[in-house]
């Protein structure tokens, strides 16, 4: 098998996925008591008033047809309307979708940077006080209760030290960068205008950091794991018996091969921060889909609910599908074949 | 909890690959780099129209600039479908009404109409318009322009819609010249001055231009403008800003000698603890639902002011008057004697008033003094329980919102004082559009339900219809289903009358049928928890919504 | 967080295989046992819990304030600081936050181990049947858990939550739900890495039933390393019913519910930081016991994969 016809059966794998998560949502969006057009209608609607929006939204129609057109509007690019804002799901989901991703871009990218440095000091000190206080904090990274921990450094970052800004994507009166990607760090970045670029990388620093923290946990010790495993291999053992000083048999010959399955392990982190986005966002007033999601939730407003759930299983798909190319593509077993 | 990827199948099949493809390393890092960036999918929005490059605020409020932080979206800005506290803040500000209100409690006064007069029987309305209103784009705001906006809100149907849509339809709208309309009303509605505060006028021709498909603007008009109001918009940012700056050729002087101000910004800051943050590092200097705490604490600093006044919104725990053991009258009696009220009150820090039937006391003159409330008393209500057909008790639900602490603690509180009596209560959290839809039909209405009602217009039409009439029955402000055709009719005599004195005189005898039947349990009418800087003279309206030509820095 | 946030993904060794059930005690039970005492954290994890267990079996006896559980009131003392007649101080209610703590770790408790025993049961008896008969059956059921798996969990329990509508009850169905396909995965790894192990082959040889293989030979030898995640997995499920909690998906007061009282909690953390502290603590704490009790049974029941974490 080629690797372009493998890439390919993983991508047509991934649709089967998505018609499996449609229908979930779906199916889940039917057995909610509650009536959503009353909500929508407004405070005094009229039961005119009720019937519109019910006929407008489709709610009239057998439950099997309303899937079949939600089915066949999927691939028209229509993906629903939500029946609070009355806005197309597919807009909503691109102003947001960009907030959550720039947001758990810089989660992993504070986990990946603190995590693996402290992971393999971690396991170069393995057993003694470093590698038990490591242990600990990994373990309270994955046990606070991250709504819990927001709140603190709110209050400490926030406002004891007076850092960093705890609320919002921007400063309330700081130029919007133009729109290129969504991400305002890339794009105050890619148009010049350093004010901006500052200002969101501040506001970003606070929720990247409490989101970031399960998952620094988590790589960091893997990494050690994954690094005092290589370091028992007996090529390593080789390097050491020919002279190689500690550190260059850590760096030269076990380091690379200890990051390789690291790699899937920030893969999978990737999606963990994807959903604890939802609390960090609630705390920082982050306007991604994790807010949005809640917010419809518990409105029962369920059109945006199934496309969020599209949307992060396409996400997920692709992200699987890289990690275990780029694993593939590092593993030396893999190339040396 | 978490995602296992599928790996054990896909493994092999990517060795197998990679044995028989070589390939580039560093290009495929390359490809994979990109395609993550890429998958940021760019979005479509409406790129921001730029002002002027500046700093984030910190430590001050820029010159004449002010920062709300609200929980609540701005989730639909168009003039006739939205109708929110928050929308209302951000119609206020880029549309124009026929009349607007002030101060406290909320007086009419003019705004693109001059002068609205009903004739005696409350059915035709004669309305004349300002001759220098304008539109944004320097167009004069005439009758037929005010005419579209009727008709568009009658045919959409939504949002302010209920205030209008039972005594009008689409010919009720004449245009006598251009700057005058006549209203002839299907059905006499004597507060019908009242509720023009809520007809936004946009301009049509601005509308028409973004019509999609026959929507009239509406998908548009959901997040810009097209009015004539004091600001126009600077910037959107979908659930998290909204920026409006003042249109520097507005037409219309409120005449308060009040410095309007330049950059308004509505900010979402969905918690108290964060929102009080934001406020203490000054990047925030108004705030809305803040905790009693948060309140006093910033209050406390000196630094901001506490709202005093009362809202004019009652709050009340609905009783089902038709089903279940609640419909008999001595177990709402029970209750309503059952409850503590004086806790209630100090449950909220005192932010608050207690309720003397079901106007807000507030709202005068409307509301009827020396009414026989009934008050926390455990004896009498004992002895109401004893006269009823379950005098040894039985179980209820207390329904209310999910999250919402304060309804919370009104459920324990009638939960505790209940359970002396041996009534058992069940609290029902639940998500706000079940509670909707348990309350529109008397089977499934809860036996109690947790509601504060809004105050759309200081008019106890606005109270007492929506709640106790019963055309309105099973609409959530009118979840106890209350049915009485005396009733009825005293509110029906009521839109029908011109006159203050007779119109009181029913109100009058509507209030004290209802406390008579103890309908429900009648709490408090809460001070808004909203703090804002010393600088700023008080922006507080019973009414919904701030109105931003009403204040301003000193 | 997740529940995988401490256990790698890749079952990479395969228990090793053993004729003898899992709870009988033969000499490599009693060394695995030997070696669990002393790992002084796993003992540290096991000692936490049982003092939880105890709590939460006896803890409501013994409370200083037993009505403040079942929903009396006392406002006119809410939000007072820790004290002598307090020691945890008191609530936005008045209510004792050290009985209400100690009473919710029944809640909790409860609330872990029944969405534990929910996702472990279905998704160990799906992922059994899937590993082992395979076809389009088990196809199927990867394919469903394909689905689940590629929505982050907390939205998808939050959206089974807010459809069953609030409560504790639904938020434990809720994440069962959402739980399942871990416990599905990790069975079929297992029992297909068993099925085609000579023992299994050697008891079909002498006739024992495809049934009776898979219930009596391959399960038992699979369970070690999904009871290694399910042990971890309960303080999650105590987390994350506390997220869905602060979220406004929680228990039905005035049952107390550790999550809950965070989230009322939260906004008085600056004027009453005892109110959401302690129970933040307690949270905390069971998190991390079941953590460090799952590292060590990892220790023990699963030896290649010792010195991982």
């Amino acid at each position: 098998m080629s690797l372009a016809t493998y890439i390919l059966r993983r991508v047509l794998l991934i649709v089967p996925t998505l018609f499996g998560v449609s229908l979930l949502t779906f199916a889940l969006s039917r057995i909610v008591p509650g009536d959503p057009a009353r909500l929508a209608a407004g405070a005094q609607a009229t039961p005119e008033m009720y019937e519109q929006i019910r006929r407008e939204f489709g709610l009239d129609d057998p439950v099997p047809v309303q899937y079949w057109n939600y089915l066949s509007g999927l691939f028209q690019g229509d993906w629903g309307r939500s029946i609070l804002s009355r806005r197309p799901v597919l807009e909503d989901l691109a102003v947001y979708w960009p907030a959550t991703f720039e947001l758990v871009l810089f989660a992993m990218l504070i986990a990946v940077l603190l995590g693996v440095p402290l992971g393999i000091l971690a396991a170069v000190r393995a057993d003694r006080p470093a590698d038990q206080v490591s242990r600990i904090v990994a373990l309270l990274g994955v046990s606070l209760p991250a709504f819990w921990l927001a709140i603190l450094f709110q209050i400490f970052f926030g406002l004891r030290l007076g850092w960093l800004p705890v609320s919002g994507r921007l400063a309330s009166l700081a130029e919007a960068p133009p729109t290129l990607t969504g991400l305002y760090t890339v794009d105050s970045l890619l148009s010049g205008q350093w004010a901006t670029l500052g200002d969101s990388v501040r506001q970003l620093l606070l929720p990247a950091i409490t989101l970031s923290f399960p998952a620094m946990a988590t790589i960091m010790r893997f990494t050690r794991a994954t690094l005092l495993e290589t370091l028992g291999q007996d090529y390593v053992r080789t390097a050491r018996a020919k002279g190689a000083t500690e550190r260059q048999v850590v760096t030269r010959h076990a380091l690379r091969n200890a990051l390789i399955p690291t790699v899937t392990m920030v893969g999978l982190s990737f999606g963990w921060a994807m959903g604890g986005s939802v609390l960090v966002e609630t705390v920082f007033d982050w306007p991604g889909l994790g807010l949005y999601a809640t917010k419809s939730a518990l409105s029962l407003d369920f059109m945006p609910i199934m496309g969020i759930a599209l949307l992060y299983g396409l996400v997920f798909s692709v992200i699987n599908i890289l990690v275990d190319v780029t694993y593939g593509a590092l593993d030396p077993r893999v190339s040396r074949a | 909890m978490a995602f296992y990827t599928p790996r054990e199948r896909h493994i092999a099949d990517l060795h197998e690959a990679f044995r028989t493809e070589s390939i580039d390393r560093r290009t495929f890092f390359k490809v994979a780099g990109a395609a993550a960036v890429a998958s940021g999918l760019s979005h479509n929005a409406p790129t921001p129209t730029l002002a002027a490059p500046r700093r984030g605020l910190r430590a001050q409020p820029e010159a004449n600039a002010l920062v709300y932080g609200s929980p609540q979206d701005i989730s639909n800005l168009d003039p006739h479908t939205g109708h929110d506290y928050s929308i209302a803040w951000g119609q206020k500000a880029v549309y124009d009404a026929l009349l607007r209100y002030e101060g406290n409690p909320g007086e009419l006064k003019p705004l693109l109409a001059t002068e609205v007069v009903g004739s005696p029987d409350a059915t035709t309305w004669t309305i004349k318009l300002a001759d220098n209103a304008t539109f944004h784009d320097g167009s004069a705001v005439t009758a037929e322009a005010v005419q579209y906006n009727f008709q568009r809100m009658l045919r959409k149907n939504l949002g302010v819609a209920w205030m209008f849509a039972t005594v009008m339809d689409q010919d009720s709208i004449e245009v006598v010249d251009p700057t005058t309309l006549n209203i002839n009303l299907l059905k006499p509605f004597a507060p019908y001055d009242a509720v023009l505060p809520w007809l936004f006028v946009a301009n049509p021709t601005v509308v028409q231009e973004h019509d999609v498909d026959g929507d009239e603007g509406e998908a548009w008009l959901k997040e810009n403008e097209a009015g004539g109001g004091p600001y126009t918009i600077a910037r959107w940012e979908l659930g998290s800003s909204y920026e409006f700056t003042r249109y520097p050729e507005y037409w219309f002087d409120p005449e308060n000698g009040i410095k309007p101000i330049d950059t308004f910004v509505w900010r979402i800051i969905r918690e108290s603890a964060t929102k009080r943050i934001a406020m203490e590092t000054g990047e925030v200097q108004y705030g809305d639902w803040l905790s009693p705490e948060d309140l006093e604490a910033l209050a406390a600093t000196g630094q901001f002011v506490a709202n005093q006044t009362p809202s004019m919104t009652p709050f009340a725990i609905k009783l089902n008057n038709q089903v279940g053991p609640t419909s008999d009258i001595n177990v709402r009696k029970a209750l309503s004697h059952a409850f503590d009220y004086e806790a209630a009150l100090e449950a909220v820090s005192g932010r608050g008033t207690i309720m003397e039937g079901p106007l807000a006391t507030g709202l005068e003159p409307w509301h009827k003094k020396d009414l026989p409330v009934l008050r926390h008393d455990m004896e009498a209500a004992k002895a109401a329980l004893a006269a009823s057909a379950h005098p040894d008790g039985f179980e209820m639900d207390y329904v209310y919102v999910t999250g919402d602490t304060t309804e919370e603690l009104f459920g324990l509180i009638l939960l505790e004082k209940a359970g002396e009596l041996g009534i058992t209560v069940n609290m029902v959290p639940m998500v706000w559009p079940d509670m909707v839809a348990t309350a529109v039909e008397a089977e499934t209405a809860p036996d109690s339900m947790a509601v504060y009602s809004g105050s759309d217009y200081l008019d106890p039409d606005n109270f007492l219809w929506q709640a106790y009439h019963s055309s309105q029955a099973g609409f959530w402000a009118a979840a106890s289903h209350y049915m009485n055709p005396t009733f009825d009719k005293l509110l029906e005599d009521a839109r029908a009358d011109t006159n203050q004195e007779n119109r009181k005189a029913l109100y009058d005898e509507a209030q004290l049928m209802l406390v008579n039947d103890a309908v429900e349990i009648w709490v408090y009418t809460e001070i808004p928890n909203e703090a804002w800087v010393p600088e700023l003279t008080d922006p507080y309206t019973p009414v919904m919504g701030g109105d931003l030509r009403t204040f301003g820095y000193q | 967080m997740s529940a995988e946030g401490a256990i790698p993904t890749l079952v990479r060794a395969a228990p090793e295989v053993s004729r003898r059930s899992f709870l009988g005690l033969g000499e490599r039970q009693r060394r695995a046992l030997r070696q669990f005492r002393q790992s002084p954290l796993s003992m540290v994890g096991l000692a936490i819990i049982g003092v939880l267990l105890a709590i939460a079996v006896a803890g409501p006896f013994f409370v200083p304030y037993p009505d403040d559980v079942s929903g009396a009131l006392n406002i006119k003392e809410r939000l007072e600081a820790p004290s002598a007649q307090h020691l945890f101080g008191t609530d936005q209610a008045g209510r004792d936050v050290f009985t209400r703590v100690i009473a919710g770790a029944r809640v909790s408790l409860v609330a872990g181990l029944v969405v534990i025993v929910l996702a472990f049961t279905v998704g160990t008896l799906l992922g059994a049947i899937a590993g082992f008969f395979g076809g389009r059956l088990g196809e199927g059921i990867m394919r469903a858990t394909d689905i689940f798996l590629t929505i982050p969990d907390l939205i998808l329990a939050m959206a089974f939550a807010a459809a069953l509508g609030p409560g504790l009850f639904n938020v434990m169905i809720a994440v069962s739900l959402v739980w399942w396909p871990g416990y599905c995965r990790l069975a079929r790894a297992n029992v297909v890495a068993l099925r085609d192990s000579q023992f299994a082959e050697a008891a079909q040889s002498i006739g024992a039933s495809r049934g009776r293989v898979l219930f009596t030979h391959i399960l038992p030898n699979a369970f070690p390393t999904i009871l290694v995640k399910a042990s971890m997995d309960i303080g999650f499920a105590v987390l994350t019913t506390a997220a869905l909690g602060f979220i406004g998906l929680g228990t039905q007061p005035p049952t107390p519910d550790w999550g809950v009282m965070i989230a009322d909690g939260r906004n008085y953390l600056r004027e009453a930081w005892w109110f959401s502290t302690f129970p933040g603590i307690a949270i905390l704490l069971t998190v991390l016991a079941f953590n460090l009790l799952g590292d060590g049974l990892r220790d023990v029941m699963d030896p290649r994969a010792r010195r991982r974490f």
